[in-house]
């Protein structure tokens, strides 16, 4: 059965590619003005719905077509055969008599993706800016906003859900200037949801938004800013034209990776697919050639002509960087090839993250896995179970540290079971965030007092408007992975926001904690941490380990250490009485179970030495010290 | 003998709803069965111990001779699919059998006798509740080969038997014994129940030293058992009763073991001990995997590798037997994989002090325990826990008291 659908799923995609194609259109008129945008926001302050309503009000799409939120939506069904999801939309609009083509390229919403947020942000002359009425600046608005003024985009702000109830557009519109320094009257008010305002919309993105400049006549300049895999067609690569031309057939190089291709299709998202024969300078559309895997792509780097190649590639290529590790190891019903599988099909839509085999003597064979951040390790762990169908136990999540050797030489290592011998070592260095966290006026002791004892340094503190304000902190990355959010979240009973920009490797006063079981380290639960923070820290992972590990026939103490120095201890009681007083003929089947089932619970738990230690303890890491 | 293969393991060929399994096929085709011994439920009691889990139920006594006629009838179909039956042992336990009247004790034993070769019988035992034994039901049981009796008696303390919902006094435990005994019955068992809530160490030694007082052949001493579904679980839940300190019961253990053996007895179970040449060769049975039949409401019957149970009612047992077309009412069936039942083996054998033999049991199972357990042994090794020979292993005394850890162990390494 299962082969019959793959082979019927096979066919369906073969037929479509070629059936269905892209329907024919003709380049873009060089009469036609282009506007190049993006829209910025914060989760749930509407940007799919706007978008949604910007392809219904320009026409690109019938009210019959028009489904909620047509660019969030990644079901195929909805997606009508087309098995990717559009990240870029060309629509067109009239304005007093003048033909406009609008691009709207879309941006990944969250903290984790800066990287790729800017690369979007590169391919745009003006971004859209929206703010909710009723919940006003968030952290990431403020940090995407910030990332495209310094790209030197237009803004046109833009306040959404001004028909609630709640909504305090004026309040809102004083937060935008204040932290944003726009003007506050040039806002433009919408309701996305019921179209209130979107031709003043309409008219701003015309009128406001430069136009795209760069010269078709040049050596070809394409910036890559997203990708997508599809399992047909490979890799489909979206572009922006800054300089030259890009057509269908030819030579093309990718000048960070040095990869060569052929164009074998291109087009536009209109938003169906419809086929270009060429995109000019300052176009946006995407191309198919042949290229395998998402890891041979890289966003940010330029694309340009075999024969006439560009002398140098646009600015601001680096590959992304994984600042978050953890280890994922097969859960009880999967296989450890199963995972690998799993791991190789989700990178083929995600070269985001990294993944190597590990071997931990206490959760058998795995893989250390590299990730964006906090976020980003969430999201591809919830897509393994989800998507891949496979189970898996992730131990908690560490950063990369710089060691400095005593000869100068500088390494990167992701995890306390890479650290040299300490005679060897000059210093160890963490990574360091720059922190903006909004939070209502209340909270700003709670919240001071929480970076400080992250180790945090204050840098400054801002108001917008009367109730809230931005705390500017530098923290040790290490202690923002750390229970951060959920302190965050719970002491502004959940209006508090973060975003955060990677400053670089900072040395401190960083030691290696053991944690011992019986008397034998645990690698797993290995961690780096500062020197003041150890005791507590130590303290809280073995009182947790003591509530896991089930009691033995003996005592099992349980020890936390830097080098040989005991810094907390505490002992799990021997086991003395586990009998059935009564076992006959009635009682065999029933017993046999009961033991059964501990020998289930058994199969999740790891030994080390004499010791078996469940899964759940592996955990203990994330016990907070406090 | 035939295991389930392990990817059959969850499928069992279950019936319809309101059906019931049909008897597994022998393995062994022939006239005479393999069947070692013969347990019989009588589910009968004047009153539930607060204590009990078993099948059993109180004021129903009317329905006795219904349900001596579909014994009958089960015992009948069993025999016609396993071929003629010579037990070497046979129990029947409740409930409390002895509340049956003297006429149907005997109807119960002339069916025995009718059905059953009892050529190679050597152990007959009837469990009795001490007040509802008497010299008549003794002379009856004695006539049709009874040769053993376990007597309910608990605690010789008044108010532990209160605690334990126990209807009987301590006074009518020496005077049931002395029945049997007159009667010509002198292989007797008492069953002692310690950590009961309120008992002291005192007050335990004082029953231990009734019980011996009465010179039994054979003792059980069960700790109290909280199990789920019971009134004094309940009461324990519920905060009305204390479960004993688990430093109590524990000395009460190593008391029994001390007094018990100085006494004459020793244990050869985890709960059982015995003068010599007095173990319980039924129960032994049950903890050698044995196979037996076992009849009435609720019993479980194991024959190679196949565990299954009579339905758990006396209307529905009764109903499915005394119908047209006469079926055992079996509701739960067990094909064991070559693992389960190895595993199973072993957690039996390991209750005895004589433990499991490594050859016997590899001829048994087709597995090398020594193999399977090697993990296990090193982990205990040194510990005083295991006795190990090239011959056997046996759980020590000091290893009776923390048994379920070590055989989850020992289950666990054979998959």
């Amino acid at each position: 059965m299962a082969g019959l659908a793959a082979l019927s799923l096979a066919l369906l995609g073969k037929i479509g590619y070629h059936s269905f194609g892209f329907s024919r259109s003709k380049a873009v008129e060089s009469s036609m003005k282009i506007r190049n945008f993006c829209i910025i926001a914060h989760i749930d302050h509407g940007k799919s719905t706007l978008a949604d309503r910007i392809l219904e009000r320009s026409g690109a799409i019938t009210e019959r077509e028009m489904q909620a939120q047509f660019l969030d939506d990644m079901d195929l069904e909805r997606e009508r055969g087309i098995t990717i999801k559009a990240s870029a939309v060309s629509v067109r609009y009239q304005l007093d008599g003048e033909d406009y083509m609008l691009n709207l390229i879309d941006t990944p919403g969250h903290v984790d993706f800066h990287y790729e947020v800017a690369k979007a942000l590169q391919a745009c002359e003006g971004a859209l800016l929206v703010v909710d009425a009723t919940q006003g600046v968030q952290a990431q608005t403020v940090a995407n906003a910030y990332a495209a003024i310094e790209a030197g985009l237009e803004i046109i702000p833009v306040i959404n859900k001004i028909d609630l109830p709640s909504a305090r557009s004026d309040e809102v519109a004083e937060e935008m200037e204040q932290v944003l320094g726009i003007d506050a009257l040039s806002c433009v008010r919408i309701s996305a949801k019921s179209g209130l305002g979107i031709n003043d919309l309409f008219r701003a993105i015309c009128l406001k938004l430069p136009g795209p400049k760069g010269d078709a006549n040049l050596p070809l300049q394409a910036l890559i800013f997203d990708s997508k895999y599809d399992e047909y067609r490979g890799v489909i690569v979206y572009v922006r034209v800054i300089n030259g031309r890009i057509s269908m057939g030819q030579k093309i190089r990718m000048m960070g990776q040095q990869r060569v291709y052929q164009i074998t299709a291109m087009g536009k998202f209109a938003p169906k697919t419809t086929a270009v024969p060429a995109l000019a300078a300052g176009e946006v559309g995407f191309f198919v050639a042949n290229i395998k895997a998402l890891g041979d792509v890289t966003i940010g780097d330029t694309v340009t002509d075999v024969n006439n190649p560009a002398v140098e590639p646009l600015a601001g290529y680096r590959p992304p960087k994984q600042m978050v590790y953890c280890d994922f190891y097969p859960g009880p019903d999967t296989q450890y090839t199963q995972l690998r599988e799993a791991l190789e099909r989700l990178r083929l839509n995600d070269s985001s993250f990294t993944f190597e085999p590990e071997n931990s003597d206490a959760l058998g064979f795995g893989f250390r896995c590299g990730f964006l951040g906090l976020l980003h390790m969430e999201i591809v762990q919830e897509r393994l179970e989800r998507e891949q169908k496979v189970q898996v136990v992730q131990t908690a999540p560490t950063v990369p540290y710089e060691v400095v050797l005593n000869d100068d030489t500088v390494k990167t290592i992701d995890s306390a079971s890479e650290l040299p011998d300490p005679s060897k070592l000059k210093e160890i260095r963490e990574p360091m965030i720059r922190a903006n966290i909004i939070i209502p006026g209340e909270n700003i002791g709670d919240i001071s007092k929480l970076c400080q004892d992250r180790r945090g340094v204050y840098r400054k503190t801002e108001y917008i408007g009367p109730q809230r304000v931005i705390l500017e902190y530098d923290l040790p990355l290490a202690e923002v992975i750390f229970d951060f959010f959920d302190r965050l979240k719970t002491a502004t009973r959940g209006y508090g926001t973060l975003d955060y920009n990677f400053l670089g490797f900072k040395a401190d006063d960083l030691v290696r904690m053991d944690i011992l079981v019986n008397g034998q380290a645990i690698g797993a639960l290995s961690l780096i941490v500062h020197k003041s923070k150890a005791e507590s820290r130590g303290r809280a992972i073995i009182r947790k380990l003591k509530t896991e590990i089930g009691r033995h026939l003996f005592e099992v103490p349980l020890q936390a250490a830097i080098g040989s120095r005991v810094i907390a201890r505490e002992t799990i009681s021997a086991m003395r009485k586990n009998v059935t007083a009564k076992c006959y003929g009635g009682d065999v089947s029933r017993k046999r179970k009961l033991l059964e089932k501990q020998k289930e619970g058994k199969k999740r738990m790891k030994q080390v030495g004499r010791v078996e230690i469940p899964q759940e303890a592996f955990m203990a890491v994330l016990e907070p010290g406090e | 003998m035939s295991f389930a293969t392990p990817s059959a393991l969850h499928l069992p060929l279950s019936p319809r709803a309101g059906e019931f399994y049909d008897l597994p096929h022998p393995t062994r085709q022939g006239a005479i069965s393999d069947i070692a011994a013969i347990y019989i439920h009588i589910p009968f009691c004047t009153v539930k111990c607060h204590y009990c889990d078993f099948f059993s139920v109180a004021d129903h006594l009317n329905q006795a001779p219904a349900l001596l006629t579909a014994l009958n009838t089960e015992l009948r179909l069993q025999i016609q699919h396993f071929g003629s039956i010579n037990p070497q042992t046979i129990f029947i336990g409740g409930g409390t059998p002895t509340l049956l009247s003297p006429v149907l004790l005997q109807n119960l034993m002339n069916m025995l006798h009718q059905h059953l070769g009892l050529s190679a019988l050597n152990e007959f035992t009837i469990e009795a509740n001490p007040n509802t034994f008497d010299a008549e039901r003794a002379k009856v049981l004695q006539a049709a080969g009874v040769n053993r009796i376990s007597f309910g008696a608990q605690s010789f303390v008044p108010g532990e038997l209160l605690a334990l919902q126990r209807d009987h006094n301590p006074q009518s435990v020496a005077q049931a014994v002395q029945f049997a005994r007159d009667a010509g019955i002198d292989n007797i068992n008492l069953d002692l129940i310690f950590a009961i809530p309120g008992q002291t160490r005192q007050s335990w030694d004082y029953s231990l030293d009734q019980a011996l007082a009465l010179s039994p052949q054979h003792l059980s001493c069960y700790s109290l058992m909280y199990e789920p579904n019971t009134p004094l679980t309940a009461r324990l839940k519920a905060g009305q009763i204390q479960a004993a300190p688990e430093s109590l019961e524990i000395s009460m253990v190593e008391h029994t073991h001390c007094k018990l053996t100085a006494a004459g007895l020793s244990r050869y179970e985890i709960s059982n001990y015995a003068r010599p040449g007095r173990e319980c060769r039924h129960n032994l049975h049950y903890w050698h995997s044995s196979n037996h039949l076992a009849l009435g409401p609720s019993a479980w019957a194991h024959h190679d590798a196949r565990r299954w149970k009579n339905v758990p009612s006396i209307n529905r047992y009764t109903a499915a037997l005394l119908a047209d077309a006469p079926r055992v009412p079996i509701v739960e069936m067990e094909h064991l994989t070559a693992a389960q039942y190895a595993g199973e083996l072993a957690m039996l054998q390991l209750r005895l002090r004589t433990g499991l033999h490594w050859r016997e049991f590899q001829n048994r199972t087709g597995i090398d325990a020594v193999q399977k357990l090697s993990q296990v042994l090193q982990k205990y090794d040194g510990l005083g826990y295991l006795e190990v020979s090239p011959q056997h292993l046996a759980l020590t005394n000091q290893a009776m008291i923390v048994s379920d850890t070590i055989l989850a162990d020992v289950l666990a390494a054979f998959g």
